[in-house]
């Protein structure tokens, strides 16, 4: 995932616009911070436990597109609804 | 019912892992430690709503809490009595669709514990027993507060538990999931990926949650890393869910062209000898006064159904993964209780493995039933598999608690003819007589029928004590 970013930027020859969304990205996902250490039994496995922070940009565009979606259709219900009565 | 003879008082060999809690056993009742260091999970658990919202729609085994001492009293909080599981059944035992059914209740349970503040802290396959003839959820202890960035802990184990298998099945072979039997902690993503290689197509889901999965975990094996450090709001844990969720549903496996899926459709009997035959088959479970049952070669469950139809708990093995996948999706659609089908090979039945050889019970550990019943299905150990038939008798003897119901398929029958068709017939000790022989030593022969239109006898036996 990281590799992917950093090779899309150098073919582009990123904008400022990119690069500052890159830096988000990276933000976002290394964010500093003192959090509380997993409190698991099992050992969830550092590469999975970084890629599954990194597989949530693929998951989170699908998953907003599907709520974004849902909502839309409820809305558009609603409002036939509401104007058939 | 559902531990087996291999089970003594104790703490039972599978539940030492979680720190939390494990589970005993204790003059034939089972129990579960809950352990003060998960107290206050344990509460929230139940303040929260979350047990109520689980246990009320039937995905949580449901549990009180017993007033008993403690196996360890120093480290106990409370002692818990779950409801028993009927018969307990390993994920290499499911057809495809049972694992999925397994997988898709994981991840709704995860769901649900996040809007009710709350997180799985595993997620192995191990953890879902079916009962009533749905997938049911039954460690109580999995669950474990919320906390807000950090990422899910048990991704890992559920891609190797549940994505890995199913895809296997779907995409390569559907045998595959017998890996488990030699992985115990799921299938390892690099070898799952090796073996899906050009099988992934344009399943993204695939591709990410196994192939480039298992390249990460290669990459950060050696690196140190501080986790402390790596968030993941809940927005993205949800669709992480919902992402897993999707791949799930899109994987799928057709049961058609295996060798025994459409046995019934190419019998020896006519459709009234059938019904008969049935019937013979009732009025041997009413007289065995059948409380449990295992139907061993079951198949489709054209015979399972007949204790069933009485209320009587039938397990239903067979060897053929599309017979037992037909079986299992007739029952959920027809909503059938009393039935839980399985894929056992009878002549390499399941092992006990794990920790010292007590984590999962093996097959023969987990009887013995109260009646066994073989229905067209001796002919295949003996001829078929070169099984003398003293060793059947013996096998029977071992697994049959009170009552056997078996059927004796001759050499004139149709289906032994076509065995011997393409081999040498080196079984002159096959006939009705020496299987009389070799029974008698175990069991005593209630009653024997003919069944109509064939050369086959049903025999109702009762266990020698």
């Amino acid at each position: 995932m990281i590799s992917v970013l950093k090779s899309s930027v150098k073919c582009r020859k990123p904008s400022r616009g990119s690069v500052a969304l890159s830096v988000l990205i990276f933000a976002v996902f290394f964010e500093f911070g003192i959090l509380a250490p997993a409190n698991a039994y099992i050992d969830p496995g550092t590469g999975s436990y970084m890629f599954s922070v990194a597989i949530t940009v693929l998951c989170g565009l699908g998953y907003a597109l599907k709520t974004w979606w849902h909502s839309l259709a409820k809305a558009v219900s609603n409002l036939l609804h509401g104007n058939r009565k | 019912m559902g531990i087996g003879n291999e089970m003594r008082s104790g703490q039972i060999g599978a539940s030492f892992r979680d720190p939390s809690g494990f589970v005993f056993v204790r003059d034939g009742g089972l129990y579960r430690q809950v352990n003060i260091s998960y107290q206050q999970n344990y509460d929230l658990l139940f303040s929260s709503g979350l047990y109520d919202a689980l246990a009320g729609n039937g995905l949580l085994v449901p549990h009180c809490e017993v007033d008993i001492p403690p196996e360890y009293p120093d480290t106990a909080y409370k002692i818990i009595e779950p409801q028993r599981v009927p018969f307990i059944s390993y994920p290499y035992e499911w057809c495809f669709s049972q694992f999925k059914d397994a997988a898709l209740l994981t991840l709704s349970i995860q769901r649900l514990a996040l809007d009710h503040g709350m997180t799985l802290k595993d997620a192995t396959a191990y953890n879902v027993e079916f009962m009533y003839g749905r997938p049911v959820f039954i460690d109580t202890l999995s669950f474990e507060k919320y906390v807000e960035n950090v990422p899910w802990t048990a991704y890992r184990q559920f891609c190797q538990h549940f994505l890995a298998p199913l895809a296997l099945m779907s995409k390569c072979d559907i045998n595959l999931s017998i890996l488990l039997r030699r992985y115990i902690d799921g299938i390892p993503l690099d070898l799952a990926n090796h073996l899906l290689k050009g099988r992934m197509g344009l399943n993204l889901g695939l591709r990410a949650h196994i192939g480039w999965h298992a390249k990460a975990q290669k990459k950060y094996e050696s690196t140190p890393v501080d986790k402390s450090r790596v968030r993941m709001s809940k927005f993205a844990l949800m669709a992480l869910i919902d992402g897993l969720e999707s791949t799930i549903r899109r994987l799928t496996w057709d049961p058609c062209d295996t060798e025994w899926g459409d046995y019934y459709e190419d019998t020896n009997y006519s459709q009234d000898a059938q019904l008969e035959k049935k019937e013979l088959v009732a009025r041997f479970v009413d007289k065995a006064k059948s409380k449990f049952v295992w139907d061993l070669g079951a198949n489709t469950g054209y015979f399972s159904k007949v204790p069933a139809e009485k209320g009587i708990f039938t397990v239903a093995f067979d060897v053929d993964p599309a017979a037992v996948e037909k079986h299992y999706r007739e029952n959920r659609s027809s909503d059938e209780q009393f039935i839980l089908p399985l894929i056992v090979d009878l002549t390499n039945p399941s092992p006990a493995i794990g920790w010292a050889h007590s984590e999962r019970t093996s097959f023969m550990g987990r009887g013995p039933a109260d009646t066994v019943m073989a229905l067209a299905l001796i002919h295949h150990l003996a001829i078929s598999n070169n099984l003398p038939l003293a060793r059947i008798a013996d096998f029977f003897a071992q697994i049959c608690g009170e009552s056997l119901i078996i059927e004796f398929v001759p050499k004139e029958d149709s289906q032994v003819r076509r065995l011997l068709a393409t081999r040498e017939d080196i079984f002159p000790a096959y006939t009705r007589e020496c299987f009389e022989k070799e029974f008698e030593p175990y069991f005593v022969i209630d009653e024997a029928a003919s069944i109509r239109d064939s050369h086959r006898t049903l025999y109702l036996m009762t266990r020698r004590k």
